[in-house]
Protein backbone atom coordinates (compact mmCIF):
# COMPACT_ATOMS: atom_id res chain seq x y z
CA UNK A 1 0.00 0.00 0.00
CA UNK A 2 2.04 3.12 -1.18
CA UNK A 3 1.40 6.48 0.22
CA UNK A 4 2.22 10.19 -0.56
CA UNK A 5 2.62 12.13 2.43
CA UNK A 6 1.42 15.02 0.98
CA UNK A 7 -2.17 14.17 1.20
CA UNK A 8 -3.15 14.06 5.28
CA UNK A 9 -4.95 16.78 6.75
CA UNK A 10 -2.53 15.65 10.05
CA UNK A 11 1.17 16.56 10.89
CA UNK A 12 2.84 13.37 10.17
CA UNK A 13 5.82 11.34 11.62
CA UNK A 14 7.88 9.52 9.77
CA UNK A 15 10.86 8.99 7.91
CA UNK A 16 9.99 11.50 4.77
CA UNK A 17 8.33 14.26 6.63
CA UNK A 18 9.17 17.18 8.41
CA UNK A 19 6.21 17.86 9.92
CA UNK A 20 7.98 17.31 13.61
CA UNK A 21 11.40 18.64 14.74
CA UNK A 22 13.20 15.61 16.58
CA UNK A 23 10.39 12.95 16.40
CA UNK A 24 11.06 9.84 15.02
CA UNK A 25 8.78 6.33 13.94
CA UNK A 26 11.33 4.30 12.21
CA UNK A 27 10.46 0.25 11.42
CA UNK A 28 12.51 -2.31 10.65
CA UNK A 29 10.62 -5.40 8.57
CA UNK A 30 12.05 -9.33 8.04
CA UNK A 31 10.03 -11.72 6.08
CA UNK A 32 10.73 -15.22 6.07
CA UNK A 33 9.19 -18.04 4.37
CA UNK A 34 8.91 -21.24 5.63
CA UNK A 35 7.09 -24.39 5.02
CA UNK A 36 3.53 -22.64 5.27
CA UNK A 37 3.84 -20.05 6.84
CA UNK A 38 5.30 -16.24 6.18
CA UNK A 39 6.71 -14.74 9.28
CA UNK A 40 6.75 -10.86 9.22
CA UNK A 41 9.23 -8.82 12.17
CA UNK A 42 8.63 -5.71 12.83
CA UNK A 43 11.29 -3.81 14.72
CA UNK A 44 9.87 -0.39 16.01
CA UNK A 45 11.34 2.61 17.11
CA UNK A 46 9.59 5.90 18.21
CA UNK A 47 10.38 8.92 19.76
CA UNK A 48 7.69 11.59 20.90
CA UNK A 49 6.48 12.24 24.05
CA UNK A 50 2.88 12.63 23.10
CA UNK A 51 2.39 9.87 20.49
CA UNK A 52 4.14 7.05 22.67
CA UNK A 53 1.76 8.71 25.77
CA UNK A 54 -1.45 7.68 23.51
CA UNK A 55 0.32 4.25 22.35
CA UNK A 56 0.94 3.21 26.23
CA UNK A 57 -2.63 3.84 26.87
CA UNK A 58 -3.93 2.12 23.45
CA UNK A 59 -5.04 5.53 21.90
CA UNK A 60 -2.63 5.25 18.82
CA UNK A 61 -0.95 1.94 17.67
CA UNK A 62 1.16 0.33 15.40
CA UNK A 63 -0.51 -1.31 12.39
CA UNK A 64 1.40 -3.92 10.10
CA UNK A 65 -0.71 -4.16 6.81
CA UNK A 66 -0.07 -7.26 4.78
CA UNK A 67 -1.31 -6.92 0.96
CA UNK A 68 -1.39 -9.32 -1.82
CA UNK A 69 -3.16 -8.24 -4.28
CA UNK A 70 -2.75 -11.80 -6.74
CA UNK A 71 -4.66 -13.56 -3.92
CA UNK A 72 -7.14 -10.54 -2.90
CA UNK A 73 -5.71 -10.50 0.73
CA UNK A 74 -5.20 -7.48 2.94
CA UNK A 75 -5.31 -7.26 6.57
CA UNK A 76 -4.05 -5.34 9.24
CA UNK A 77 -2.36 -6.52 11.79
CA UNK A 78 -2.17 -4.94 15.05
CA UNK A 79 1.34 -4.81 17.12
CA UNK A 80 1.32 -4.83 20.50
CA UNK A 81 4.97 -4.31 21.06
CA UNK A 82 7.83 -2.73 19.30
CA UNK A 83 9.36 -6.03 18.68
CA UNK A 84 6.54 -8.40 17.09
CA UNK A 85 6.37 -11.23 14.86
CA UNK A 86 2.72 -11.68 12.78
CA UNK A 87 2.43 -15.77 11.45
CA UNK A 88 0.60 -15.45 8.00
CA UNK A 89 -0.70 -18.52 6.33
CA UNK A 90 0.98 -19.01 2.84
CA UNK A 91 -2.33 -20.22 1.42
CA UNK A 92 -3.31 -16.50 1.37
CA UNK A 93 -0.20 -14.97 -0.50
CA UNK A 94 1.12 -15.87 -3.94
CA UNK A 95 3.25 -13.79 -5.69
CA UNK A 96 4.08 -10.03 -4.90
CA UNK A 97 3.27 -8.89 -1.16
CA UNK A 98 3.78 -5.82 -0.13
CA UNK A 99 4.74 -5.18 3.59
CA UNK A 100 3.75 -1.49 5.19
CA UNK A 101 3.54 -0.30 8.77
CA UNK A 102 1.56 2.67 9.98
CA UNK A 103 1.06 4.44 13.30
CA UNK A 104 -2.77 4.96 13.60
CA UNK A 105 -5.44 6.19 15.80
CA UNK A 106 -7.30 3.46 17.43
CA UNK A 107 -10.45 5.81 18.39
CA UNK A 108 -11.28 9.14 17.82
CA UNK A 109 -8.39 11.85 19.77
CA UNK A 110 -9.45 15.35 20.53
CA UNK A 111 -7.38 18.06 20.61
CA UNK A 112 -4.11 16.15 19.79
CA UNK A 113 -1.16 18.28 19.96
CA UNK A 114 2.93 18.27 20.09
CA UNK A 115 5.27 20.34 21.13
CA UNK A 116 7.92 19.08 18.34
CA UNK A 117 5.45 20.05 15.58
CA UNK A 118 7.21 22.41 13.49
CA UNK A 119 7.26 25.87 13.57
CA UNK A 120 4.01 25.57 10.68
CA UNK A 121 2.07 23.28 13.29
CA UNK A 122 3.15 25.08 16.27
CA UNK A 123 0.52 25.50 19.14
CA UNK A 124 -1.70 23.78 16.73
CA UNK A 125 -4.09 21.09 18.27
CA UNK A 126 -6.54 18.54 15.90
CA UNK A 127 -9.10 16.29 16.21
CA UNK A 128 -8.15 13.05 15.04
CA UNK A 129 -10.76 10.40 14.11
CA UNK A 130 -10.21 6.73 14.11
CA UNK A 131 -8.10 5.05 11.41
CA UNK A 132 -6.41 8.19 10.96
CA UNK A 133 -2.85 7.79 10.01
CA UNK A 134 -0.38 9.64 12.79
CA UNK A 135 3.08 7.71 11.26
CA UNK A 136 3.57 6.26 8.05
CA UNK A 137 7.20 3.35 8.78
CA UNK A 138 9.24 1.15 6.38
CA UNK A 139 7.41 -0.61 3.41
CA UNK A 140 8.65 -3.77 1.91
CA UNK A 141 7.19 -5.79 -0.88
CA UNK A 142 8.77 -9.80 -1.57
CA UNK A 143 7.44 -12.37 -3.76
CA UNK A 144 5.99 -15.38 -1.99
CA UNK A 145 7.23 -18.31 -4.39
CA UNK A 146 5.63 -21.84 -3.78
CA UNK A 147 8.06 -24.30 -4.00
CA UNK A 148 6.62 -27.36 -2.48
CA UNK A 149 2.85 -26.89 -3.93
CA UNK A 150 2.40 -29.48 -5.95
CA UNK A 151 1.58 -27.55 -9.18
CA UNK A 152 4.43 -25.66 -8.53
CA UNK A 153 6.80 -24.82 -11.38
CA UNK A 154 9.55 -26.77 -10.98
CA UNK A 155 12.71 -24.52 -10.05
CA UNK A 156 14.26 -24.00 -13.12
CA UNK A 157 14.50 -19.97 -14.80
CA UNK A 158 15.03 -21.26 -18.51
CA UNK A 159 12.13 -23.27 -20.22
CA UNK A 160 12.53 -24.27 -23.96
CA UNK A 161 8.53 -23.85 -25.39
CA UNK A 162 6.46 -24.25 -28.94
CA UNK A 163 6.25 -21.23 -30.77
CA UNK A 164 3.36 -22.68 -33.98
CA UNK A 165 4.05 -19.48 -36.10
CA UNK A 166 8.11 -19.57 -35.55
CA UNK A 167 10.51 -19.96 -38.37
CA UNK A 168 13.47 -19.68 -36.54
CA UNK A 169 14.13 -19.88 -32.66
CA UNK A 170 13.72 -16.35 -30.50
CA UNK A 171 14.50 -16.12 -27.27
CA UNK A 172 12.51 -13.71 -24.62
CA UNK A 173 13.12 -12.01 -21.51
CA UNK A 174 10.40 -10.50 -21.06
CA UNK A 175 7.92 -13.18 -19.03
CA UNK A 176 9.12 -14.83 -15.08
CA UNK A 177 11.19 -17.36 -17.08
CA UNK A 178 13.92 -16.93 -19.81
CA UNK A 179 12.24 -18.48 -23.06
CA UNK A 180 13.49 -20.24 -25.83
CA UNK A 181 10.95 -20.44 -28.35
CA UNK A 182 11.10 -23.21 -31.44
CA UNK A 183 9.27 -24.06 -34.45
CA UNK A 184 7.39 -27.06 -33.94
CA UNK A 185 9.75 -29.66 -35.78
CA UNK A 186 12.42 -28.05 -33.59
CA UNK A 187 10.44 -28.14 -30.29
CA UNK A 188 9.60 -32.11 -31.34
CA UNK A 189 13.09 -32.86 -32.18
CA UNK A 190 14.23 -30.99 -28.73
CA UNK A 191 11.13 -32.66 -26.67
CA UNK A 192 12.73 -36.47 -27.76
CA UNK A 193 15.92 -35.56 -27.42
CA UNK A 194 15.46 -33.91 -23.88
CA UNK A 195 14.56 -37.46 -23.21
CA UNK A 196 17.93 -39.05 -23.26
CA UNK A 197 19.84 -37.88 -20.36
CA UNK A 198 23.27 -38.02 -22.29
CA UNK A 199 22.01 -34.67 -24.37
CA UNK A 200 21.30 -32.64 -21.42
CA UNK A 201 24.75 -31.00 -21.98
CA UNK A 202 24.54 -30.57 -25.78
CA UNK A 203 21.30 -29.28 -25.60
CA UNK A 204 21.51 -26.80 -22.40
CA UNK A 205 25.10 -25.26 -24.91
CA UNK A 206 22.60 -24.81 -27.90
CA UNK A 207 19.66 -23.29 -26.55
CA UNK A 208 20.39 -22.75 -22.52
CA UNK A 209 23.52 -20.75 -22.89
CA UNK A 210 22.52 -18.02 -26.01
CA UNK A 211 19.14 -17.75 -23.72
CA UNK A 212 21.39 -16.90 -20.65
CA UNK A 213 23.59 -14.97 -22.84
CA UNK A 214 21.02 -12.73 -24.00
CA UNK A 215 19.54 -12.12 -20.42
CA UNK A 216 22.82 -11.06 -19.17
CA UNK A 217 23.53 -9.20 -22.04
CA UNK A 218 20.23 -7.25 -21.33
CA UNK A 219 21.04 -6.83 -17.67
CA UNK A 220 24.24 -5.32 -18.78
CA UNK A 221 22.27 -2.52 -20.70
CA UNK A 222 21.44 1.05 -18.67
CA UNK A 223 17.81 0.20 -17.17
CA UNK A 224 17.93 -2.97 -17.96
CA UNK A 225 17.45 -4.23 -14.30
CA UNK A 226 14.86 -2.01 -13.90
CA UNK A 227 12.97 -3.82 -16.74
CA UNK A 228 13.43 -7.20 -15.32
CA UNK A 229 13.19 -6.92 -11.74
CA UNK A 230 10.31 -8.27 -11.04
CA UNK A 231 10.38 -11.12 -12.77
CA UNK A 232 10.95 -14.81 -11.18
CA UNK A 233 13.69 -15.51 -13.42
CA UNK A 234 15.63 -12.42 -12.36
CA UNK A 235 15.15 -12.68 -8.90
CA UNK A 236 16.01 -16.01 -8.73
CA UNK A 237 19.65 -15.27 -10.19
CA UNK A 238 19.58 -12.27 -7.77
CA UNK A 239 19.44 -14.82 -4.79
CA UNK A 240 21.31 -17.67 -6.21
CA UNK A 241 24.31 -14.82 -6.30
CA UNK A 242 23.62 -12.98 -2.54
CA UNK A 243 23.69 -16.83 -1.82
CA UNK A 244 27.38 -17.11 -2.85
CA UNK A 245 28.16 -13.93 -1.53
CA UNK A 246 28.05 -11.56 -4.70
CA UNK A 247 26.25 -8.56 -5.42
CA UNK A 248 24.65 -9.06 -9.50
CA UNK A 249 23.51 -5.44 -9.47
CA UNK A 250 27.25 -4.14 -8.57
CA UNK A 251 28.98 -6.81 -10.80
CA UNK A 252 26.23 -7.07 -13.87
CA UNK A 253 28.97 -4.01 -15.26
CA UNK A 254 32.04 -6.34 -15.48
CA UNK A 255 30.08 -9.49 -15.77
CA UNK A 256 31.36 -11.70 -19.14
CA UNK A 257 27.88 -13.05 -20.60
CA UNK A 258 29.61 -15.78 -22.67
CA UNK A 259 32.26 -16.84 -19.42
CA UNK A 260 29.83 -16.31 -16.76
CA UNK A 261 27.40 -18.53 -18.38
CA UNK A 262 29.68 -21.08 -18.63
CA UNK A 263 30.03 -20.89 -14.70
CA UNK A 264 26.54 -20.67 -13.59
CA UNK A 265 25.66 -23.63 -15.85
CA UNK A 266 28.89 -25.52 -14.68
CA UNK A 267 31.06 -25.97 -18.05
CA UNK A 268 27.92 -27.37 -20.54
CA UNK A 269 29.83 -26.76 -23.52
CA UNK A 270 32.91 -28.30 -22.44
CA UNK A 271 30.34 -30.81 -21.10
CA UNK A 272 28.63 -31.34 -23.85
CA UNK A 273 31.63 -31.93 -26.28
CA UNK A 274 32.73 -34.94 -24.31
CA UNK A 275 29.05 -35.97 -24.18
CA UNK A 276 29.11 -36.43 -28.00
CA UNK A 277 32.64 -37.82 -28.19
CA UNK A 278 31.17 -40.64 -26.10
CA UNK A 279 27.72 -41.28 -27.62
CA UNK A 280 30.15 -41.15 -31.06
CA UNK A 281 32.05 -44.06 -29.53
CA UNK A 282 29.11 -45.90 -28.51
CA UNK A 283 27.75 -45.70 -31.76
CA UNK A 284 30.44 -46.68 -33.51
CA UNK A 285 31.10 -49.53 -31.22
CA UNK A 286 27.18 -51.13 -31.94
CA UNK B 1 -13.46 -35.66 -10.27
CA UNK B 2 -9.39 -34.21 -9.72
CA UNK B 3 -8.79 -29.94 -10.13
CA UNK B 4 -6.63 -29.96 -13.55
CA UNK B 5 -4.23 -27.56 -14.27
CA UNK B 6 -1.86 -26.90 -16.44
CA UNK B 7 2.28 -26.34 -16.08
CA UNK B 8 3.30 -22.83 -16.58
CA UNK B 9 5.29 -23.79 -19.43
CA UNK B 10 2.00 -24.64 -21.11
CA UNK B 11 0.56 -21.38 -20.18
CA UNK B 12 3.47 -19.24 -21.53
CA UNK B 13 2.77 -21.01 -24.95
CA UNK B 14 -0.86 -20.58 -25.00
CA UNK B 15 0.06 -17.13 -24.45
CA UNK B 16 2.45 -17.07 -27.61
CA UNK B 17 0.45 -19.26 -29.57
CA UNK B 18 -2.69 -17.23 -28.48
CA UNK B 19 -3.84 -16.57 -32.70
CA UNK B 20 -3.47 -20.34 -33.51
CA UNK B 21 -5.66 -21.56 -30.48
CA UNK B 22 -7.80 -18.77 -31.65
CA UNK B 23 -7.83 -20.30 -35.42
CA UNK B 24 -7.80 -23.82 -34.79
CA UNK B 25 -8.90 -24.59 -31.39
CA UNK B 26 -11.46 -21.52 -30.59
CA UNK B 27 -13.51 -20.91 -34.10
CA UNK B 28 -12.80 -23.76 -36.14
CA UNK B 29 -12.98 -26.66 -33.76
CA UNK B 30 -10.06 -28.15 -35.83
CA UNK B 31 -7.85 -29.13 -32.86
CA UNK B 32 -8.10 -29.18 -29.48
CA UNK B 33 -5.36 -28.51 -27.30
CA UNK B 34 -3.20 -30.85 -26.93
CA UNK B 35 -3.47 -31.88 -30.63
CA UNK B 36 -2.40 -27.94 -31.19
CA UNK B 37 0.39 -28.89 -29.17
CA UNK B 38 0.76 -32.65 -29.84
CA UNK B 39 0.87 -33.08 -26.15
CA UNK B 40 -1.35 -35.61 -24.89
CA UNK B 41 -0.63 -34.68 -21.15
CA UNK B 42 -0.55 -30.93 -21.32
CA UNK B 43 -3.81 -30.82 -19.11
CA UNK B 44 -2.54 -32.04 -15.60
CA UNK B 45 -4.35 -33.32 -12.52
CA UNK B 46 -3.91 -32.19 -8.53
CA UNK B 47 -4.70 -34.57 -6.18
CA UNK B 48 -7.57 -32.49 -4.64
CA UNK B 49 -10.60 -34.11 -5.63
CA UNK B 50 -13.51 -31.93 -6.25
CA UNK B 51 -17.36 -32.38 -7.23
CA UNK B 52 -18.45 -32.86 -10.74
CA UNK B 53 -19.97 -29.49 -11.95
CA UNK B 54 -22.10 -28.63 -15.25
CA UNK B 55 -21.90 -25.00 -16.33
CA UNK B 56 -25.34 -23.45 -17.96
CA UNK B 57 -25.29 -21.45 -20.83
CA UNK B 58 -27.95 -21.26 -23.13
CA UNK B 59 -27.27 -17.75 -23.85
CA UNK B 60 -31.71 -17.12 -22.87
CA UNK B 61 -30.52 -14.40 -19.71
CA UNK B 62 -26.94 -14.82 -18.89
CA UNK B 63 -27.22 -13.11 -15.09
CA UNK B 64 -28.96 -15.28 -13.91
CA UNK B 65 -27.12 -18.38 -15.26
CA UNK B 66 -24.40 -16.55 -14.16
CA UNK B 67 -25.45 -16.52 -10.75
CA UNK B 68 -26.09 -20.82 -10.87
CA UNK B 69 -22.71 -20.72 -12.31
CA UNK B 70 -20.89 -18.74 -9.72
CA UNK B 71 -22.50 -21.28 -6.77
CA UNK B 72 -21.77 -24.33 -9.15
CA UNK B 73 -18.12 -23.32 -9.31
CA UNK B 74 -17.40 -22.19 -5.64
CA UNK B 75 -19.36 -24.87 -4.38
CA UNK B 76 -17.65 -27.51 -6.28
CA UNK B 77 -13.98 -25.91 -5.82
CA UNK B 78 -14.17 -24.50 -2.26
CA UNK B 79 -11.59 -27.07 -1.27
CA UNK B 80 -8.92 -24.79 -3.05
CA UNK B 81 -6.87 -22.63 -1.39
CA UNK B 82 -6.79 -18.79 -2.17
CA UNK B 83 -3.49 -19.09 -3.39
CA UNK B 84 -4.34 -22.09 -5.46
CA UNK B 85 -7.17 -20.37 -7.16
CA UNK B 86 -4.99 -17.11 -8.08
CA UNK B 87 -3.28 -19.10 -10.08
CA UNK B 88 -3.36 -18.60 -13.83
CA UNK B 89 -2.25 -22.07 -15.16
CA UNK B 90 -5.36 -23.35 -13.06
CA UNK B 91 -8.23 -21.62 -15.06
CA UNK B 92 -6.47 -21.86 -18.27
CA UNK B 93 -6.79 -25.72 -18.10
CA UNK B 94 -11.04 -24.63 -17.68
CA UNK B 95 -10.82 -21.92 -20.44
CA UNK B 96 -9.28 -23.85 -23.17
CA UNK B 97 -9.58 -27.76 -22.17
CA UNK B 98 -12.44 -28.78 -19.41
CA UNK B 99 -15.17 -26.02 -20.18
CA UNK B 100 -13.99 -25.08 -23.74
CA UNK B 101 -17.86 -25.24 -25.03
CA UNK B 102 -18.84 -23.12 -21.68
CA UNK B 103 -16.36 -20.02 -23.11
CA UNK B 104 -17.24 -20.24 -26.12
CA UNK B 105 -20.94 -19.48 -25.81
CA UNK B 106 -20.76 -17.37 -22.82
CA UNK B 107 -17.58 -15.76 -24.15
CA UNK B 108 -17.58 -15.46 -27.71
CA UNK B 109 -13.88 -14.56 -28.63
CA UNK B 110 -13.98 -12.44 -31.89
CA UNK B 111 -10.11 -12.13 -31.91
CA UNK B 112 -6.84 -13.85 -31.07
CA UNK B 113 -6.94 -10.47 -27.69
CA UNK B 114 -9.56 -12.46 -26.26
CA UNK B 115 -7.68 -15.27 -25.76
CA UNK B 116 -5.05 -13.69 -23.74
CA UNK B 117 -8.18 -11.80 -21.61
CA UNK B 118 -10.96 -14.10 -20.93
CA UNK B 119 -9.15 -17.40 -21.39
CA UNK B 120 -5.99 -17.07 -19.76
CA UNK B 121 -4.71 -13.52 -17.14
CA UNK B 122 -4.23 -10.60 -19.67
CA UNK B 123 -4.61 -7.83 -17.19
CA UNK B 124 -3.15 -7.46 -13.89
CA UNK B 125 -3.02 -10.70 -11.02
CA UNK B 126 -5.83 -8.87 -9.44
CA UNK B 127 -7.88 -7.55 -11.95
CA UNK B 128 -7.39 -11.22 -14.02
CA UNK B 129 -8.95 -12.62 -11.42
CA UNK B 130 -11.97 -11.46 -11.87
CA UNK B 131 -11.95 -11.25 -16.00
CA UNK B 132 -10.95 -14.54 -16.80
CA UNK B 133 -13.85 -16.57 -18.04
CA UNK B 134 -13.69 -19.32 -15.24
CA UNK B 135 -11.57 -17.74 -12.43
CA UNK B 136 -14.11 -14.61 -11.98
CA UNK B 137 -17.05 -17.15 -11.15
CA UNK B 138 -14.99 -18.70 -8.38
CA UNK B 139 -13.57 -15.72 -7.26
CA UNK B 140 -16.78 -13.73 -7.21
CA UNK B 141 -18.34 -16.32 -5.17
CA UNK B 142 -15.09 -15.95 -2.92
CA UNK B 143 -15.64 -12.13 -2.23
CA UNK B 144 -19.45 -12.35 -2.27
CA UNK B 145 -20.82 -15.51 -0.15
CA UNK B 146 -22.49 -14.44 2.89
CA UNK B 147 -23.04 -17.08 5.66
CA UNK B 148 -25.20 -14.33 7.90
CA UNK B 149 -27.99 -14.07 5.31
CA UNK B 150 -30.30 -17.55 5.23
CA UNK B 151 -29.19 -17.61 1.24
CA UNK B 152 -25.79 -16.91 1.51
CA UNK B 153 -25.61 -16.48 -1.94
CA UNK B 154 -27.76 -13.28 -1.89
CA UNK B 155 -25.06 -10.91 -2.34
CA UNK B 156 -23.79 -12.82 -5.41
CA UNK B 157 -27.42 -12.57 -6.91
CA UNK B 158 -26.91 -9.14 -6.46
CA UNK B 159 -23.42 -8.89 -7.69
CA UNK B 160 -24.26 -10.80 -10.92
CA UNK B 161 -26.89 -8.77 -11.73
CA UNK B 162 -25.24 -5.36 -11.33
CA UNK B 163 -21.96 -6.39 -13.17
CA UNK B 164 -20.20 -2.90 -12.52
CA UNK B 165 -19.86 -3.76 -9.09
CA UNK B 166 -17.27 -6.07 -10.19
CA UNK B 167 -15.66 -3.68 -11.99
CA UNK B 168 -15.98 -0.76 -9.34
CA UNK B 169 -16.10 -2.48 -6.00
CA UNK B 170 -14.47 -6.18 -6.50
CA UNK B 171 -11.44 -4.85 -8.72
CA UNK B 172 -10.79 -1.91 -5.71
CA UNK B 173 -7.59 -3.09 -3.88
CA UNK B 174 -9.32 -1.18 -0.74
CA UNK B 175 -12.61 -3.46 -1.40
CA UNK B 176 -9.97 -6.62 -0.65
CA UNK B 177 -10.50 -6.30 2.63
CA UNK B 178 -13.85 -8.70 3.84
CA UNK B 179 -15.18 -5.64 6.22
CA UNK B 180 -14.93 -2.48 3.78
CA UNK B 181 -16.01 -5.01 0.37
CA UNK B 182 -19.17 -6.49 2.51
CA UNK B 183 -20.13 -3.30 4.49
CA UNK B 184 -20.33 -1.37 0.60
CA UNK B 185 -21.96 -4.38 -1.15
CA UNK B 186 -24.59 -4.63 1.81
CA UNK B 187 -25.31 -0.54 1.50
CA UNK B 188 -25.78 -0.93 -2.19
CA UNK B 189 -27.83 -4.21 -2.03
CA UNK B 190 -30.26 -2.89 1.12
CA UNK B 191 -30.83 0.54 -1.05
CA UNK B 192 -31.41 -1.03 -4.12
CA UNK B 193 -33.52 -3.90 -2.33
CA UNK B 194 -35.29 -0.78 -0.60
CA UNK B 195 -36.20 0.86 -3.90
CA UNK B 196 -37.44 -2.13 -5.55
CA UNK B 197 -39.65 -3.12 -2.74
CA UNK B 198 -41.14 0.93 -3.00
CA UNK B 199 -41.56 0.51 -6.56
CA UNK B 200 -43.31 -2.26 -6.29
CA UNK B 201 -45.68 -1.21 -3.56
CA UNK B 202 -45.96 2.67 -5.77
CA UNK B 203 -45.11 4.65 -3.18
CA UNK B 204 -44.29 8.52 -4.44
CA UNK B 205 -40.80 9.38 -5.16
CA UNK B 206 -40.57 11.99 -2.85
CA UNK B 207 -41.15 9.54 0.28
CA UNK B 208 -38.85 6.88 -0.64
CA UNK B 209 -35.94 5.75 0.78
CA UNK B 210 -33.98 3.28 -1.58
CA UNK B 211 -32.21 4.30 -4.31
CA UNK B 212 -32.03 2.84 -7.65
CA UNK B 213 -28.29 1.19 -8.41
CA UNK B 214 -27.05 1.72 -11.44
CA UNK B 215 -23.40 2.17 -12.79
CA UNK B 216 -23.08 5.89 -11.77
CA UNK B 217 -24.03 4.97 -8.68
CA UNK B 218 -21.64 2.12 -8.30
CA UNK B 219 -18.75 3.73 -10.06
CA UNK B 220 -18.85 6.83 -7.94
CA UNK B 221 -19.54 4.57 -4.29
CA UNK B 222 -15.89 2.58 -5.57
CA UNK B 223 -14.16 6.22 -6.31
CA UNK B 224 -15.38 7.47 -2.89
CA UNK B 225 -14.22 4.06 -0.90
CA UNK B 226 -10.77 5.02 -2.59
CA UNK B 227 -10.77 8.47 -1.75
CA UNK B 228 -11.33 7.83 2.04
CA UNK B 229 -8.25 5.25 2.03
CA UNK B 230 -6.36 7.76 1.26
CA UNK B 231 -6.63 9.25 4.74
CA UNK B 232 -8.16 6.80 6.68
CA UNK B 233 -6.78 2.98 7.38
CA UNK B 234 -10.68 1.75 6.54
CA UNK B 235 -8.87 -2.13 7.32
CA UNK B 236 -9.25 -0.78 10.92
CA UNK B 237 -13.00 -0.05 10.63
CA UNK B 238 -15.73 -2.64 11.53
CA UNK B 239 -18.38 -3.80 8.87
CA UNK B 240 -21.13 -2.01 10.03
CA UNK B 241 -18.82 1.41 10.47
CA UNK B 242 -18.11 0.92 6.27
CA UNK B 243 -21.99 0.37 5.91
CA UNK B 244 -23.26 3.03 7.19
CA UNK B 245 -20.52 5.38 5.70
CA UNK B 246 -21.09 3.86 2.10
CA UNK B 247 -24.85 3.99 2.80
CA UNK B 248 -24.94 8.04 3.64
CA UNK B 249 -22.75 8.44 0.85
CA UNK B 250 -25.03 6.94 -1.54
CA UNK B 251 -28.26 8.57 -0.42
CA UNK B 252 -26.65 12.16 -0.40
CA UNK B 253 -25.12 11.15 -4.01
CA UNK B 254 -29.33 9.93 -5.23
CA UNK B 255 -30.34 12.94 -4.06
CA UNK B 256 -27.88 14.99 -5.79
CA UNK B 257 -28.34 12.82 -8.82
CA UNK B 258 -32.02 14.21 -8.37
CA UNK B 259 -31.50 17.56 -8.34
CA UNK B 260 -29.70 17.95 -11.85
Amino acid sequence: MKRRSNYYPIPLLGSTTDNYNASYFKTNIEIKHDMSDVAIRVKTEMHNKELENLFKIGKVVIGCHVECKQTCFRKMYILSSLDEVISVKDTFLNGKTEVSTFLMAAEDINNFGSDDFIEDYKGLQFNVQQGMILGIGHRVECIINKTYDEFSDKPSICSVLMDLSAKQARIDTSDQKIQVYLSKEAFNAYRSLSKDPRYKEVLYSMLIVPAFMKAFYELKQEGGIETVQDSRWYLSLKNYYLKNGRNLEAEIKNIEPYEETQKLLQDPVFNGLIKLTEIGVDNNES
Amino acid sequence: MKVKYMNSDSVAMCRRNAKKIYDDVICSNKKSLHELFDDESIIKSMSLEIKEFKLKCSGENKLQEDIYNVKAVYESMQGLTDSQASEEKLWAAYTLSEQLDYMKKRWPATNEQAVCTKYLFGYGPHRSLFRNGMSRLWWIGRVTKDDSYSDPYELTQFVCTHTDVIQFICEQPVCQQYNVMHGVLKALYDLDKAYMAEEESGIPDKDRKGVKVGKIIIQQTGKYMNLLSGTYLLDLYEEEKIYNMAKSYIIKLNKKMQKK
